[in-house]
Parts: C-alpha cells; sequence; structure tokens
C-alpha cells in the first residue's frame, strides 16, 4: 500500500513504522519521495504530544528518515548541542549501512554535523573515534572509497588526531563504485593528498610518497591544483626517501606534467640543488625560495630535506670509502666549525641505529675513525625464507585480484573508448587547464590546518 | 583506570595507548569526571613516548587545551622530556627524567623510560663502536662512571684504563639456519602455485 | 652544456700567461706553415709568451710583408712590437712604410679591377668565368685580411660549380677561412659537404679528415677528434700535398696522441694507435709524443706524467689545443689512475701517490672523485691508505633486490587497480564537475 502525502511529524512517524518494510527498492519507491518534498523546517518540530519524533524511530530500521531529521537539526543556528550529539552517536552506532548507502550525501551531512556540534560542545576531537567506526561500516569493503573518506582525514588533520586515522588509511584504496558512495574524482585526490599530511606527520615517507604519486597521476584532462600541490609535497618527500625526486608512472596525464613544470619551478630547482649534494648551492636555493614554501605550507618538509643532506652525503661516503677519519668525513660532507665532528658523528650514530648504513667508530685513533661495512644481512637466514614467502603470498593475492578485474573491465565498450580517450592525453577544447581554482579559493586554502608539517616540534 | 593500570602492569603500551585513545573523547564527553586529566593526559603521553611513536606524541601536546596544559606543571615537564628525545638529547633526557619525583602513576612508566632508553642505547653503541670513552658512555646512558663499569662489565664490554676507553661487546648475530623441513614444503607449495598459473 | 663548458674554459685559459715554453723553437716550428696560419700562431704566441714575443712579432711582420697585402695587420703588428721593444729599452723596429702605401694602392686597384671583371663575367652569363670571378675575387680579400667578405665570395662561387673539382675547391676555401674564423659547426658541413661528392683524391680525403677533427677538438669531443686524426694519410705530409695553411704533419701527432690517450681505453689505444702504420709515420716526427703512448700502454705512469709535464707550456702555445690542455691531462690522468689500479685487489696509496708525483692526501681525493663517478669499482681505507677494490656480494644483491621488488610489485598493482575502476566509474579530473562546490568546507 502506498504511502498517503503527510502533513504533520505524527503522520510521517505513523506512515513509517505502518510500513516498516527495509528493502532497499521499497525505500526509493515510497520514502524517498516523501522526504524529498518535505522541508527542513518540517524535520525540526515534535510531535503532537510534545515529544522528540527521533525518541519513536529506531535508527537501524528507519536510517534514512533519521538521518534526515539529523541533518536539519545540525543545520540551525543554535542546535540542542548536548541532546543532538547523543542522537548522532546513537545513530553512527546502529545504522543500517545498506539503506545509508542509497543517500550518502545524507550521510556526510550527518558526519559534517556530527563535527559542527563537537566544536560547538567545546571538543572537536569526540567526532574522530565514532566516525571511524562508522566510516568503516559505510564502507562496502576496507578498500572502497566514499565520500566520507575525505572529509574523515581533514578532521583527523584538523583536530591533530594523525594517528587515529591509520585504521582508514592504512588500507589501500583500490575499489570505487560511484552508485553508494557518492563519490567523484576530487574525493579521490583529496583523500589521497589529506592522508599523505597524516603519513608526512607520522614520518612514514613511503607510504606519504604513495600517496602522492597517485594523485599526481590520476587520470586527468585538466590539472587539478590538488594534485599541483601535491607535486610540490612529492618532490621533497622523495628528496628525504631517495635522494632525488623519483619518476612519475608513466601513465601520468601530459597536461598534468606540464603544469607541474610551469608551477613548481622553485621545487624543481631546489631538488636539482639538493640532487647535485651540494650544501651551499642548497643553503643558496633555500634562502631564495623559503618565503614560497612556508606559503605552501612545506617549510617543515624543506627544512628536513637540509638535514638530509648530510645523511644523503654520508651514505655516499659509504660507496667510496672503507674507513675515515670523523674530522675528513665532516670536511667532505660540508659541516663548518669546531664541532663539525662531533656532529658527523652524531649523524653517523643515528644512521647506524635506523639502519641507513653499516659503520663502527672507533676513538682509539686520534680524532675517531670511521669504519663502512656492508649490510651484515647475508640472506641466508630462515628470516629471508619467511620474508621471501611473505611477499610471495601477497604478490599472488594481488594478481589474483587483477586478473578478476582485468577481466571484469576488459568486457567494458565504455571502459577502452575511454581508456584511448585518456592515453592520447586529449584535452577538451576550451578547458582551462586549472579546474578547481574556486574550491580553493574560499577558507583560506586547503592545507593551512599545520603549516609545520612535522617537521619541527614547536 | 584500571584498564590503564592493566596495561601498564603488563608493559603493554601499545594497548595502553590504544585504550588512552578511546578513553580521550569520552573524558571530553562526561564533563565532571573522577579521572585527574593530569594523569590521564601524563600517562597517555608517557604512552606515545615510550612506543617511540614521537609523533603523536607530538600532536598530542597540541591537540591539548589550553585548560589542561595550563592547569599541569608535570604535563609540560613530560613534554619537556618528549622535547629531548626528539632531539636526541639523551643525556638531557636521563636530566629531565631524575629532576624531579613524579607523581605515583608517572613514576613507574618514567623510571620505564628511562630504562628502555638505556638498554636501546646500550645496544646501539655495542653495534656502533669499537672504542668510546667511558664519559661518553655514560651521556648516553645517563649513568656515574662507577655504573658505567658495572653495566658494561655485566656486558662483557673490554676496558682500557690507560686510555679511558670501553670497548663494547658485539651482540652475536642470528646464526644462518639450514633449510628445516618445514621451509622445505613451503616451498615445494609455492613451486605448485607457479606451476597452476 | 659541452659548448657553455668550453666558453668558460675558454674564458678561463684567456688569460693564461706562459713564462717560458719548454721545447718550443720558435724558428723551426713556424717554419712548417705558411699563409694566415702562420701568422696567427706567432701573434697568439706573442701575446701568451712573453720572451717569445719580440721575435714572434718580427717573424710575423716578414711573413706578412713577403706574402699578404694586408698592411693593416702589419701596422697593428708593428705597433705592437714597438711597444715592446720601447718598453724594454731597445730600439724600435723601422716599419716598411714604403711597402704599406703601395699595397695600399695595389690592393684597391685590384679590388676595382677584379670587381669590374666579375661584372662582366656576370653580365655575359658565363658560368666558369663567374665562379673564377667571385673566387679571384675571395682570394684577394683574403690576401688583404678580410676573411668574412673573403668567405662571402667563395660561398657564392657554389651556385657556380659545376664539375666535382670545383665543388671541392669551393669547400676547402670555405673550410680554410672558417677555420681562421674559428667557426666550427660551419667547418662542420662543408665536410660532409665535401665528402658527398664523387672520386675524392686522397690528399684531399686527409684535408678534410683533418679539419674535421679540429672542429671536434673544439667542441671537446676529443674521441671523434681522435678518431678522425688517427685516420688522416701520411700523403698530408709530402711537400706538394701539404696542408701547412691550416695544420703540421707534427700537429697531428700531438693532437691525435692527447685525444687518443684522454679517450680511448687500452684495447682501442693498442689497435688504433700502436698498431696503426699511418700514425706511426706521424709519430716518428714527435719522438716524445710515440714514447708517451708506449708509457702509457705499459703502465710507466711517472714516464707519462713527467713528458706530459715537459711539453704542457708548450701545448698551451698552441693555437687549437690551448683551451684543452687541462682537460685533456685530467682525462689521462684520470685514465692512468683507473688503468693503474685495473689488476689489483689492493693498492698501497703511499706507491701509488709516488707514481703519481701527488700526496697521499690529493690522491685520495682524486680517487675519492673517480669512484663516486663510478670510473673506479673500489673503496678507501683511509685509516690504512689503502684502496680495495669493491668486491660484490651478488647473492645478498639479488635477494635484497627481489624483496624490493615484492614490495614495489604489490604497491604499483594495487594503484593499476585503484586506476583502472577509476576510469571505469569515469573519475577523472576534469572542469565543472558537479558537486565540487558544495563540497567546500
Amino acid at each position: 500500500m502506498p504511502i498517503q502525502q503527510v502533513g504533520t511529524v505524527d503522520e510521517l512517524i505513523e506512515a513509517l513504522l505502518n510500513h516498516s518494510d527495509d528493502r532497499a527498492e521499497f525505500i526509493v519507491k515510497h520514502i524517498f519521495p516523501i522526504l524529498r518534498q518535505l522541508p527542513q523546517q518540517f524535520f525540526l518540530q515534535n510531535t503532537a504530544d510534545n515529544r522528540d519524533p527521533l525518541e519513536r524511530l529506531d535508527p537501524t530500521l528507519y536510517t534514512v528518515p533519521y538521518a534526515y531529521f539529523l541533518v536539519a537539526r545540525c543545520n540551525v543556528e543554535r542546535p540542542e548541542v548536548a541532546n543532538l550529539l547523543t542522537y548522532i552517536l546513537e545513530f553512527l552506532r546502529s545504522f543500517d549501512p545498506t539503506h545509508i548507502r542509497l543517500v550518502p550525501e545524507k550521510f556526510l551531512q550527518v558526519a559534517q554535523g556530527l563535527c559542527r556540534i563537537a566544536s560547538l560542545y567545546g571538543n572537536n576531537i569526540i567526532s574522530i573515534k565514532p566516525l571511524t567506526h562508522a566510516l568503516q561500516k559505510y564502507s562496502p569493503s576496507a578498500n572502497h572509497l566514499t565520500n566520507l573518506h575525505q572529509f574523515f582525514i581533514k578532521e583527523c588533520l584538523l583536530t591533530k588526531c594523525y594517528r587515529q586515522a591509520l585504521p582508514i588509511l592504512d588500507n589501500d584504496i583500490t575499489e570505487i563504485e560511484t552508485t553508494g558512495t557518492g563519490i567523484s574524482y576530487i574525493d579521490h585526490l583529496l583523500y589521497h593528498y589529506y592522508g599523505a599530511m597524516v603519513y608526512i606527520g607520522l614520518k612514514n615517507y613511503t607510504r606519504a610518497l604513495n600517496f602522492l604519486v597517485l594523485v599526481i597521476s590520476a587520470p586527468a584532462i585538466v590539472t587539478s591544483q590538488v594534485q599541483a600541490e601535491a607535486y610540490k609535497k612529492f618532490s621533497l618527500v622523495s628528496l628525504l626517501l631517495h635522494g632525488k625526486i623519483i619518476p612519475l608512472p608513466k601513465y601520468t596525464a601530459p597536461v598534468v606534467v606540464r603544469s607541474i613544470k610551469n608551477q613548481c619551478q622553485a621545487y624543481q630547482d631546489y631538488a636539482s640543488a639538493f640532487e647535485s649534494l651540494n650544501v651551499k648551492r642548497l643553503r643558496n636555493e633555500f634562502n631564495k625560495c623559503s618565503e614560497a614554501f612556508r606559503k605552501d605550507g612545506n617549510f617543515g618538509l624543506v627544512k628536513q630535506t637540509l638535514d638530509a643532506i648530510y645523511r644523503r652525503k654520508i651514505q655516499q661516503l659509504t660507496q667510496t670509502y672503507l674507513t675515515l677519519s670523523l674530522v675528513d668525513i665532516a670536511d667532505a660532507i660540508g659541516l663548518e666549525g669546531r664541532d663539525a665532528p662531533k656532529i658527523a658523528e652524531r649523524y653517523i650514530l643515528q644512521m647506524i641505529e635506523s639502519r641507513e648504513i653499516f659503520a663502527t667508530i672507533s676513538h682509539s685513533d686520534q680524532g675517531g675513525m670511521v669504519s663502512f661495512h656492508d649490510d651484515p644481512d647475508m640472506y641466508n637466514t630462515s628470516n629471508t625464507i619467511l620474508k621471501l614467502e611473505e611477499q610471495i603470498a601477497k604478490a599472488t593475492k594481488v594478481s589474483d585480484r587483477v586478473i578478476q578485474t582485468d577481466r571484469l573491465i576488459g568486457c567494458s565498450r565504455e571502459y577502452l573508448v575511454k581508456s584511448k580517450n585518456i592515453a592520447s592525453g586529449g584535452v577538451m577544447p576550451g578547458g582551462s587547464h586549472m579546474d578547481d581554482q574556486e574550491f580553493f579559493a574560499g577558507g583560506g586554502g586547503f592545507d593551512n590546518f599545520d603549516p609545520d608539517d612535522g617537521g619541527r616540534f614547536f | 583506570m584500571d584498564t590503564v593500570k592493566g596495561h601498564i602492569a603488563n608493559r603493554d603500551y601499545a594497548g595502553l595507548v590504544n585504550f588512552c585513545e578511546e578513553l580521550e573523547p569520552q573524558l571530553a564527553l562526561t564533563q565532571n569526571n573522577t579521572i585527574s586529566l593530569e594523569d590521564f593526559y601524563g600517562t597517555f603521553m608517557l604512552g606515545y613516548l615510550l612506543e617511540q611513536d614521537l609523533p603523536s606524541a607530538r600532536f598530542l601536546w597540541k591537540r591539548l587545551g589550553e585548560n589542561v596544559k595550563g592547569s599541569s606543571k608535570e604535563l609540560r615537564l613530560i613534554w619537556d622530556v618528549g622535547i629531548a628525545l626528539w632531539q636526541r638529547d639523551y643525556d638531557n633526557v636521563y636530566k629531565l627524567i631524575n629532576s624531579k619525583t613524579w607523581s605515583p602513576v608517572i613514576a613507574p612508566l618514567m623510571e620505564q623510560l628511562g630504562e628502555n632508553l638505556r638498554e636501546r642505547m646500550l645496544v646501539l653503541l655495542s653495534e656502533a663502536y669499537s672504542s668510546i670513552t667511558i664519559d661518553d658512555v655514560g651521556r648516553y646512558l645517563g649513568l656515574p662512571r662507577e655504573k658505567v663499569l658495572s653495566v658494561t662489565n655485566e656486558r662483557g664490554w673490554a676496558i682500557d684504563l690507560s686510555t679511558d676507553m670501553l670497548q663494547p661487546k658485539k651482540n652475536v648475530q642470528d646464526t644462518p639456519q639450514s633449510i628445516s623441513l618445514a621451509n622445505f614444503s613451503q616451498l615445494t607449495d609455492l613451486v605448485i602455485h607457479l606451476e597452476k598459473s | 652544456m659541452e659548448d657553455s663548458n668550453a666558453n668558460a674554459k675558454r674564458k678561463r685559459t684567456l688569460d693564461i700567461i706562459v713564462d717560458s715554453p719548454n721545447n718550443l723553437d720558435l724558428d723551426s716550428y713556424i717554419a712548417n706553415y705558411k699563409g694566415h696560419t702562420k701568422v696567427d700562431r706567432l701573434l697568439f704566441i706573442a701575446k701568451r709568451c712573453p720572451p717569445l714575443q719580440i721575435d714572434a712579432y718580427k717573424l710575423a711582420l716578414q711573413e706578412l710583408r713577403d706574402s699578404s697585402l694586408d698592411h693593416n695587420k702589419y701596422l697593428n703588428t708593428a705597433n705592437k712590437l714597438n711597444e715592446v721593444l720601447t718598453s724594454q729599452g731597445y730600439p724600435s723596429y723601422p716599419v716598411d712604410n714604403a711597402w704599406v702605401e703601395t699595397t695600399q694602392k695595389r690592393a684597391k686597384a685590384a679590388l676595382e679591377r677584379l670587381e669590374v671583371e666579375l661584372k662582366n663575367f656576370k653580365n655575359n652569363l658565363i658560368k666558369e668565368s663567374i665562379r673564377m670571378g667571385h673566387n679571384d675575387l675571395g682570394d684577394h680579400y683574403y690576401n688583404c685580411g678580410n676573411p668574412t667578405n673573403a668567405l662571402k665570395c667563395f660561398s657564392r662561387t657554389r651556385d657556380y660549380c659545376t664539375t666535382s673539382k670545383h665543388v671541392i675547391e669551393m669547400c676547402l676555401n670555405v673550410i680554410k677561412v672558417s677555420i681562421e674564423l674559428g667557426n666550427f659547426s660551419h667547418v662542420h658541413s662543408y665536410v660532409i659537404k665535401a665528402e658527398s661528392t664523387p672520386d675524392i683524391q686522397p690528399v684531399v680525403q686527409a684535408k678534410l679528415k683533418v679539419a674535421a677533427a679540429l672542429a671536434h677538438l673544439d667542441s671537446n669531443k676529443y674521441k671523434q677528434a681522435a678518431n678522425l686524426f688517427l685516420e688522416t694519410s701520411f700523403e698530408i705530409s709530402h711537400p706538394q700535398n701539404n696542408y701547412s695553411e691550416v695544420i703540421s704533419p707534427n700537429d697531428i701527432a700531438v693532437y691525435g696522441g692527447l685525444c687518443a690517450l684522454a679517450s680511448f681505453d687500452r684495447k682501442q689505444l693498442k689497435k688504433q694507435v700502436i698498431d696503426n702504420t699511418e700514425f706511426k709515420q706521424f709519430l716518428e716526427l714527435e719522438p716524445h709524443i710515440r714514447e708517451l703512448i708506449y708509457g702509457f700502454y705499459n703502465s710507466k705512469y711517472s714516464i707519462v706524467l713527467d713528458i706530459l709535464e715537459r711539453w704542457k707550456n708548450d701545448y698551451l702555445l698552441d693555437l687549437h689545443l690551448h683551451n684543452h690542455v687541462e682537460s685533456l691531462y685530467d682525462n689521462i690522468r684520470k685514465k692512468a689512475l683507473v688503468q693503474y689500479f685495473s689488476p689489483f685487489l689492493t693498492v698501497d696509496m703511499n706507491k701509488m701517490a709516488q707514481s703519481f708525483g701527488t700526496t697521499v692526501q690529493k690522491l685520495e681525493r682524486e680517487l675519492a672523485k673517480l669512484i663516486t663517478e663510478n670510473h673506479i669499482q673500489a673503496r678507501i681505507d683511509s685509516h690504512k691508505k689503502i684502496l680495495c677494490a669493491k668486491q660484490q656480494d651478488h647473492r645478498s644483491g639479488i635477494f635484497q633486490k627481489s624483496l624490493k621488488m615484492g614490495d614495489e610489485y604489490e604497491q604499483s598493482t594495487n594503484a593499476m587497480l585503484l586506476r583502472m575502476n577509476l576510469l571505469k566509474m569515469n573519475l577523472i579530473v576534469q572542469t565543472n564537475q558537479k558537486g565540487e562546490g558544495s563540497r567546500r568546507h
């Protein structure tokens, strides 16, 4: 029996309770039309006997209408903070994921509402854990991207809850499904960009670099500002990890490669100064561009590269020398001053601990002498076999997935047409190369939460 | 707080940190709670430090409300230990740890932090040095000379008093293992898999 | 990169003054040349080497007066000479003003005559005459010391060449003037043009090779230069065939020998230099270069370094070589260091330093650079001053590599999966996708 027109909250509740059919088709066919036509104001009302309608709705059974009530209430000028918070947390615990996937944008609005309420409540971090659990439930799988992902990670950055983002970030996104997740390309770009910022903050540069590469190499016919910003961070993280800018994947869109050349010249110049391993040159380049680096929110990373160049130089010395005195090392890596050998010794000790080099320091000789060794791991322990096996197992799993996806996609005609267009690097006629300027224009930039991006302490 | 104590007793600092991360928002939700914020955040911070997760300790400090930071002198001092660790100023870490009598909740954790660092340094020094002055070792371990001599003597480090040098004893490396039967069967599985695909 | 390097080097050597030549005997040296290169070489030496200044100027003046119409250069040179003489308290050189005057008149008259003739030829439309007319005018300009105009005239004959002999004549003229002007890209293209004509005589062939070699030398391409010098026929040394308006056979021995040492490996050295009977004849002219090459080949490095040192000043006074002395010497030294170490597992750096006439400290720095640049597979024991060959542990290397590859494989495969799915869902960065505006936080 179809639900009639409803005029009051009581009528709506009656109608819902009488039709407790929780199949998705039913909701789409019968519940949506009603909810959609109701004004926001409607969801702010109480029942005739002045009770809160949410008291009468079970958030599991009536996930979608419940969300409508919550969103409307979050958006008023002065929400009832404490009360609403309880309802939202209850909802996030017990919502039905198959229902909420019918209205992904509502779910995002609830999450945004939660953060607003939490901040009104006086403590933003309230939202982080509930959102984590909600997101895990909401995602079709841990490898799916949803419209909540980038919002959540951004919230983690804003509330300085970096480590708390890891349960989400540590799963690689491989699945993209637009229905039920409400995502657009920008979700992918921002999620991986923000994710990289979290990893940078936690000094997991390997994963940060992977994430940034995903952003830069995203399929594109114009360049997003996010991609340009990602490249800036990518170049610096790449220097920290590899001592040079590693090549981008071959499939990186030509238009992106071009914009990077135009927009990130300072970073490329800085990187080539680093690659020359000339400390003076690097410092010059640093002084020249420090204002730009600061403006981009990359100052902390850049500062770390100033330190990393010494370690990179020491690493080079291990390729050249079997033994070298601390005085000579300090001299060779460009340290100056009376304390230079002591500072060099500290670098070496630090690098031995992080297994970047293998060396022994001897103070029996005047001033100290360092012997460099090869990696003592001879790869002949059972540990090696274990490691290899682990990797083979992982590789087997991944390649099975590829074969499966490949088959699915290979059959789709539209995929073939699209990939052909993308491969030829066609730019849409009249398309500006910078599409989402507007996206960043408001609100003072998108990465300004943490200007000292993990580089320094204070 | 009982769960916290349980984790501390078991030296399960990863569990401690995870638990604290769950508890943190709950504390924020319940306005008038019985738990001392000073003790909670102090424990939380030390949990990160013991886990050697300095970035997370730093972000905890950053997200702490001014009311908490301002009201607790001890928290600030714990944080100073974190800064010294970040700067690898180990000498200062020990000095800071010993600089005051910590509250009963914090004291055992602080002691553990110093103990862990000392152990870590002993391993590192024995790997990195073939000879090093007794004074330097003292700085890395935060111990006076006699203590240095006894600790290193226990580990079999040689001493040359004429030069005031210690010669650390290397930790013994794993001996290469021959392929056991278990490994062999795993290898067989692999070959079967490769033939299949 | 190479060009800017060359320029930088040129600037650096510009001011190098050679206190005294090593073995250079100006009279016998300069007797190998004729024409402009003779004058240019003398003036170059005069500029760079104070002790030879007066003699060089005098010889240049004599050459100019005897076999050119270049009264401007004559007067300029005379003025310079007199400045030097006066400053050193010598009586000044008697300038032959009568010669200057008559030459001026003669040159002017000849120019007018040649221009009228050419005009007439053009009116008569006889190709061969027009070609000759341009050629004569070119020769005249050349004689008067106006290479730019000479080049124009010689180039113009191009349209009137009817036989391959004409083409070659034209090319050789252009090449000669271009070398003088230092325009070596021109030299390259005219060498190619000449070589593509049929029936080239061996002597012409030799001249072309030498010209091309000089062009390569100019752009620091020592290996190409060496190859060409080494292929040059000894025919070029015969009095009736010589190329003394550009280069002497002695130069070929020196340039070729040094370029080969700087760029060849041991095997090439044996095959292309030591076993090269043609080049042997050149080497007879400069026995020290032969000694140098044999010393290098036989790993007698102190001899090599000694010879190089003993001739360095002379080479710094060479019109074509001076820019390259430093980098040729550097390369030879580098190769010697590499070769010295190659048969050993360990080398005592004290002994090595002795062989290379340097200190251990300096040697260590040189070696470190060579190792960094991957020329030597070794590591330095700075404490014991020993150079040790790098021992590769292939097995560990392979394990390391495969573990790394495993990580990369997982990462890149996940990235590919994501990419495929993005494409499938049409999530491509593009303009005006709906929903962006509303997502601003």
